[in-house]
């Protein structure tokens, strides 16, 4: 009965000391320690048109003598910058003289002078109708110039303006209408 | 014009979406942005068919010679109303139902009694094109290859060529209705 009174005793002292170590020792040189971490996102500018040509662009009655407006297809544009951008136009023939917008066939001096027309949604100021674009100049040809502004899935729709001749000799009228987007 | 390939390209994906930012011009810039520039292009294209056509008035003269009225006669018969939007030309041929029988050349004959009265033909022509102004003796000694105008490089819009009958009237000629029939054909180079 001593011997587990004994035992009693040194386990309960054991405990208590275990207990009380803490509070009795301390000995650390860094106790307590904060750091951070930074966290960072890069989302660069871009700016993307996506052109779907119409189906009467390659289809232009020509030699039909009325003044036509032809749809000829749509810019949807997205520039998730709020910098500024432009939409211009150039063709492959417009340098060819008499400068201008015109449709050339092969093996004929005939042609069929045209121009371009913009219809613009007018965020970020643009303006609404842009017309006579290629009509006397090839370069400078502005259809649209968005400004500090973010545009999301909005759409210009592009039309074609000319008269056509029955006089224009027999064949194919082309011409390619190239539309860029640049980020100012 | 170049880039004829090219055309056929743009042609083949004419009605597809075209998203820009791959195949397409790229610029990266160090300044902020990864697509600072972007291009596409829609092909124009319009087709004029070839439409050269002759439409043949006939005068009221042709069906009224006079035969028998003694010395030269040149008599219009007709008009022939031209459109060719061809630039490269066209010929005008003319060729008559009687030339090939004997004696070969043109000539209005009466069915009945055989007789016949020779003629030749005549066309009057604008200058378009390097046109002869004036094509004679058409039909006098052959049938085939008898060209009454030919052109040359020019589109033809509305022009009219006219078409006399020259012969000598013949007071000798049996009674009777002395006919041949012209025909005028286009045919583009």
């Amino acid at each position: 009965m001593r011997l587990r009174g004994a035992a009693a005793t040194a386990v309960a002292l054991a405990v208590a000391g275990l207990l009380a170590a803490p509070f009795l020792v301390r000995e650390c040189d860094v106790c307590e320690a904060a750091t951070s971490i930074f966290l960072s996102g890069y989302v660069a500018g871009k700016c993307t048109i996506g052109v779907t040509p119409d189906i009467q662009a390659v289809n232009l009655a020509v030699d039909t003598t009325a003044p036509q407006r032809v749809l000829i297809g749509s810019v949807l544009q997205d520039c998730n910058g709020t910098r500024s951008y432009a939409i211009a136009v150039t063709s492959w023939n417009c340098a060819a003289p008499p400068t201008g917008g015109k449709l050339m066939a092969d093996g004929t001096d005939d042609y069929l002078p045209y121009t371009v027309e913009f219809n613009n949604p007018t965020t970020g100021g643009s303006q609404g109708v842009v017309t006579n674009l290629l009509a006397t100049a090839c370069t400078g040809q502005i259809a649209r110039t968005v400004t500090s502004h973010n545009v999301s899935d909005e759409t210009s729709t592009v039309y074609l303006n000319f008269t056509g001749s029955t006089e224009l000799e027999a064949g194919t009228y082309e011409d390619v209408v190239t539309i860029s987007i640049t980020m100012m | 014009m170049p880039g004829m390939t090219r055309k056929k390209w743009l042609l083949a994906g004419a009605a597809a979406v075209v998203v820009i930012g791959t195949g397409v011009g790229l610029v990266l810039r160090p300044d902020g942005c990864d697509i600072c520039q972007a291009a596409n292009d829609i092909l124009l294209q319009g087709s004029v068919a070839q439409n050269c056509t002759v439409d043949v008035t006939t005068e009221a003269a042709a069906g009224s010679l006079p035969l028998t009225t003694a010395g030269a006669q040149r008599v219009q018969v007709g008009t022939v109303l031209q459109n060719c939007n061809k630039k490269v030309g066209y010929t005008l041929a003319v060729t008559s139902a009687n030339c090939a029988a004997a004696p070969t050349g043109a000539k209005v004959v009466d069915s009945v009694s055989t007789e016949y009265l020779a003629y030749s033909g005549e066309f009057a022509n604008p200058t378009t094109g390097g046109s002869t102004a004036s094509v004679t003796g058409l039909l006098a000694s052959a049938c085939a290859g008898q060209t009454g105008r030919d052109v040359t490089n020019a589109k033809i819009i509305s022009e009219t060529s006219t078409v006399f009958v020259n012969f000598t009237g013949n007071t000798g000629l049996a009674a009777g209705t002395y006919q041949d029939t012209l025909t005028i054909t286009m045919n583009v180079k």
